[in-house]
């Protein structure tokens, strides 16, 4: 059944992309994906199903606009998969309102800001990172490890201190200090560690010691990637592709209703899933509830 | 445009996406962050099972008791585990038992290294002093008190010990440490030097080490031995790992008592192993492939000194003494002992509350061995196993059942198993039943020996120009040791889990148990009193064990401790006074100041006897204390002083080697 769901729906998008196919002629929303892959294919199938207009889509990769341009009038909005194509974008399409999408938010805050160029992040609120956590473990200690640039105010961490009945440690790491040494100092002081989007402490070479370094003091890492949640951390609170889909399918709605310039220049995901991985949990002998108890649980500590 | 690609050719371009993520690592892609394949660190194999659900008592050695007992060698570490014992007969010759049986060569033991095993196979036992393995390497040691042939084979009779090294991720950098005592002649003279970085995927990890010291005082028994290291993990695809592990322990041991046939010589040891280790992931079945090979070269070959006077001792005459020929021996103890092991072993999450475990393995065993088996051919022994476990949850109760078939050259179709069911009772405790059996085979030299020695006399009339010196005969008609076991444990948690204990109530029965027993013969006109392996032993043991870890979360001070009651009824008298009434043991560590640490381990062992030591032990105490001071947090820079055996002067194995008091100061740091 799920499976006949896919077709039809990979049919729609093929339909509504047929007439548009080999020309450059005009479209209503440009999608530019950054490269071609399973992730920007789900998203844009859902981003489809789920926009309340018949637009019509043209959809390319990065790599075949460089070759064949699309001219700026020939679109209303462009959509963005990925930071190499909203570097393209606002260089190319600067006048024009573009909604970027697969970005985080320090690649977000690394660049200029555009008028009528909006951004939903793939990060998610660090709220909602504290509220899956509080929904974990009873008051944790809870340690952070990011760039100096990043830091939390003295301010934001008291309140999130109180709201949340958690204790929040930073660790702000300099610029050549090595990552796996800097997590496993935090992790004496604190109950888990939260890894939020830096390429710079989360890469693939940093990963296995920071996972093996908090398995060995026997605890838990919570991120931002269900990838990571397979290479050993205990949960993620993420966006799928689908849940991204919805939201910049929203967004661009608002952005056919108001002028771009009344809406907010980012926004974080708004729809989200968590994953656990239970080897872990049982390994570190955390008794950990369902999915959807868990999401539950946040729900009623959110309200 | 839209474009359609086919599965394969998506997997394929993820593929190249994949591999060519190293060399784009500057170019930042979120969405292979957060959605691409990671590789997958915590694999089945490097998770250790909570305490509570082990089917089997097992007491965890880490690192920081490592560091808080002030260990320099790894037998010492196992001191800390309820019911085990230490003793170094020599300075060179540490021995770990279990219990009792205690000797040189524990056969009843089983011991691992990242999944390999090291008993040797032609004395048996393990070598400890030989082993490539350094303590500082060591991440954790998982020690199953009580049979666990169902899971790791033969010889897993009395507990099996699992030593985990660290991850080659986990040590980056340099490292170097430096022991020495502060006594005047300057014996203790140790170091450990550490390198390891990453290429990429590839991590790896070399390291160097060495531990020297004279021994007892009264005795001719240094010891200089170098070790290297090298490992490196490294994976080829996300969920495909590898780990490949070298190693050599060169050792050099001061031997003799000056006594005519035992004259002051060193022997040579040589020990090294090569380990390929495969892991493959795929969502719920991990899949291991281990190939293993290890090598024992012992080099200790020696001429006696003049032989004549102990020759009129035997034949009762005063013929040699008077010749003024020397009459000597040609004596060889060489001997390389070679296991080639390939081990398969499948791992299946068959719901949420079902595991199965099954596998299969083939070793082969070569010993060369001149006095051994008094020849110079290769002893080969091909042993095949079969195994599997099942784990099931039911409502408040884990079911463990697990089975292994052993057939060798020697044994043949051997079953071993264990049946556990471990009960919740609220939350904090968890009631253990389990019923086990286990084989201890007999060793190459118990069933193949031949050990003998041939005394070549000068042409004399009336006289052989040769005397055979039969000391022991193998025996084929010998059978396995069998060994059952029953206990009752219970695994409690208290203050929000910093505080752990556990007892373990026990009894066990071992039937065939091996014995050496003196038989008398005339070979060559000259009468013969010479060992013969023969199954003559039973046993009945029951006993009580406790242990109990205080781990408060601010990590301020720690607190551990174990405690063992033995009561051992056995058909020899020997094998009875091995077993000590108890032994206990307490530990701990306390910061203070913001840089400093002092930790003390306290040990007792009651009375008891090694069974290759004739005279028994009264019982002995020992204390340790350790003060750290960390001069730079930052490169971990720490000045250490060690005091050992800080009460009266006590025996751990003969009596006349007294463990003597002594200072050691020890300097590392990381750069």
């Amino acid at each position: 059944m799920k499976g006949s769901l896919n077709f039809t729906a990979l049919l729609l998008v093929w339909l509504l992309c047929w007439p548009l196919s080999g020309s450059a002629g005009s479209h209503e929303i440009l999608i530019i994906k950054s490269s071609e892959n399973r992730i920007f294919s789900q998203t844009i199938e859902s981003l489809i199903n789920r926009s309340s207009s018949r637009s019509s889509y043209h959809i390319v990769t990065l790599s075949e606009l460089q070759q064949l341009p699309v001219d700026s009038q020939d679109f209303k909005i462009a959509v963005t998969m990925g930071m190499a194509a909203a570097r393209y974008a606002r260089q190319q399409y600067a006048e024009k309102p573009v909604l970027h999408s697969f970005i985080t938010a320090a690649q977000y805050q690394a660049e200029s800001r555009l008028p009528g160029h909006v951004s939903v992040l793939l990060d998610q609120p660090l709220s909602r990172y504290l509220l899956l956590i509080t929904a974990l473990a009873d008051k944790p200690v809870v340690g952070i490890l990011h760039a100096a640039q990043r830091a939390i105010s003295a301010e934001q961490q008291l309140q999130l201190e109180q709201k949340y009945q958690l204790q929040l440690v930073q660790y702000l790491l300099g610029a050549n200090e090595n990552p796996i040494k800097a997590a496993r100092s935090l992790l004496e002081e604190v109950d888990l560690l939260l890894a939020l989007p830096d390429t710079k402490i989360y890469n693939r070479q940093s990963l296995k010691g920071i996972l093996l370094t908090s398995y060995r003091q026997r605890k838990p890492v919570i991120t931002y990637s269900p990838a990571q949640v397979k290479s050993g951390a205990l949960g993620a609170i993420f966006s799928t592709p689908q849940q991204i889909g919805w939201q910049l399918a929203e967004v661009l709605d608002q952005m056919y209703k108001k002028p771009v310039s009344s809406l907010e220049p980012f926004q974080y995901a708004r729809y989200y899933d968590i994953k656990i991985n239970r080897r872990v949990a049982e390994s570190l002998e955390l008794e950990i509830g369902t999915r959807e108890s868990l999401l539950n649980k946040m729900q009623q500590i959110a309200e | 445009m839209v474009k359609r690609i086919s599965g394969s050719f998506t997997a394929a371009l993820m593929l190249v996406e994949l591999l060519s993520l190293p060399l784009q690592a500057d170019e930042y892609r979120a969405e292979d962050d957060f959605f691409g394949e990671a590789p997958v660190v915590l694999t089945v194999a490097r998770m250790s099972k909570p305490l509570a659900n082990s089917p089997v008592s097992v007491s965890v050695i880490d690192r920081q008791m490592i560091r808080n007992s002030g260990a320099r060698e790894v037998a010492d570490i196992f001191r800390m585990v309820p019911g085990f014992l230490v003793g170094y007969r020599l300075g060179h010759t540490p021995a770990v038992a279990y219990q009792g049986l205690g000797s040189n060569w524990q056969r009843q033991l089983q011991v691992f290294i990242d999944g390999r095993s090291v008993f040797i196979p032609s004395f048996g036992g393990v070598p400890w002093a030989n082993l490539p393995l350094l303590l500082q390497d060591i991440e954790r040691v998982e020690i199953s008190r009580g049979p666990n042939a169902a899971t790791y084979g033969a010889n897993a009779f009395f507990a099996t010990i699992n030593i985990i090294t660290r991850h080659a991720a986990e040590d980056y950098g340099v490292l170097l440490s430096l022991t020495r005592d502060l006594n005047e002649d300057n014996e203790v003279s140790d170091f450990y030097f550490r390198a390891g970085n990453q290429q990429g995927d590839f991590d790896w990890r070399l390291t160097a080490g060495r531990i020297s010291d004279d021994g007892y005082r009264n005795e001719h028994d240094s010891k200089r031995v170098n070790i290297i290291n090298f490992r490196s993990d490294f994976l080829t695809t996300h969920n495909q790992f590898w780990s490949v592990q070298l190693g050599i322990n060169l050792s050099n041991f001061d031997r003799g008592d000056g006594d005519v046939a035992d004259i002051i010589r060193e022997e040579e040891a040589r020990n090294s192993y090569q380990n390929i280790k495969w892991e493959w992931i795929e969502d719920d079945v991990s899949t291991t492939t281990l190939l293993t090979h290890t090598r024992q070269d012992v080099n200790d070959d020696f001429v006696t000194a003049r032989l004549n006077q102990e020759l009129d001792a035997l034949l009762g005459s005063s013929l040699f003494d008077s010749l003024p020929q020397d009459i000597t021996l040609d004596i060889d103890f060489g001997r390389i002992s070679d296991r080639l092991d390939l081990e398969w072993f499948q791992s299946r999450q068959l719901s949420a509350r079902s595991k199965l475990v099954y596998g299969a393995s083939l070793r082969q065993d070569e010993v060369r061995s001149s006095y051994l088996f008094s020849d110079k051919e290769l002893h080969t022994v091909n042993t095949q196993r079969l195994f599997g476990s099942m784990e099931i949850q039911l409502d408040r109760v884990l079911l463990d059942a697990g089975l292994m078939l052993e057939n060798s050259d020697l044994v043949k179709n051997k079953l071993s198993g264990r049946l556990s069911a471990i009960q919740s009772i609220g939350l904090r405790h968890k009631l253990r039943a389990v019923i086990s059996t286990a084989h201890r085979n007999p060793i190459l030299a118990e069933i193949e020996g031949n050990i003998q020695a041939v005394i070549e006399l000068p042409a004399l009339p009336g006289l052989p120009t040769e005397i055979p010196q039969i000391r022991l005969q193998g025996n084929p008609a010998l059978q396995p040791e069998t060994i059952t076991s029953v206990e009752i444990g219970l695994f409690s948690e208290f203050a929000n889990r910093q505080l752990s204990t556990d007892l373990r109530l026990f009894r066990y029965h071992i039937d065939d148990q091996i014995i050496e027993l003196y038989e008398n013969d005339v070979v060559g006109g000259i009468p013969q009193s010479y060992r013969l392996p023969q199954n003559a032993v039973e046993s009945t043991v029951r006993g009580l064990e406790a242990s109990f870890n205080f781990s408060p979360r601010h990590k301020q001070y720690r607190l551990y401790g174990g405690w063992s009651r033995v009561f051992a009824d056995v058909s020899d008298a020997g094998f009875e006074d091995s077993y000590p009434s108890s032994t206990a043991f307490v530990g701990g560590h306390i910061n203070f100041l913001p840089a400093h640490q002092l930790s003390a381990t306290a040990y007792h062992v009651g009375a008891m006897s090694w069974i290759d030591s004739s005279r028994q032990l009264e019982g002995y105490d020992k204390f340790d204390l350790r003060y750290q001071w960390t001069l730079n947090r930052e490169s971990e820079t720490r000045l250490e002083l060690i005091g050992y055996n800080l009460l009266d002067q006590s025996s751990e194995y003969l009596n006349r080697n007294m463990q003597e008091k002594m200072w050691l100061v020890r300097l590392s740091s990381q750069f």
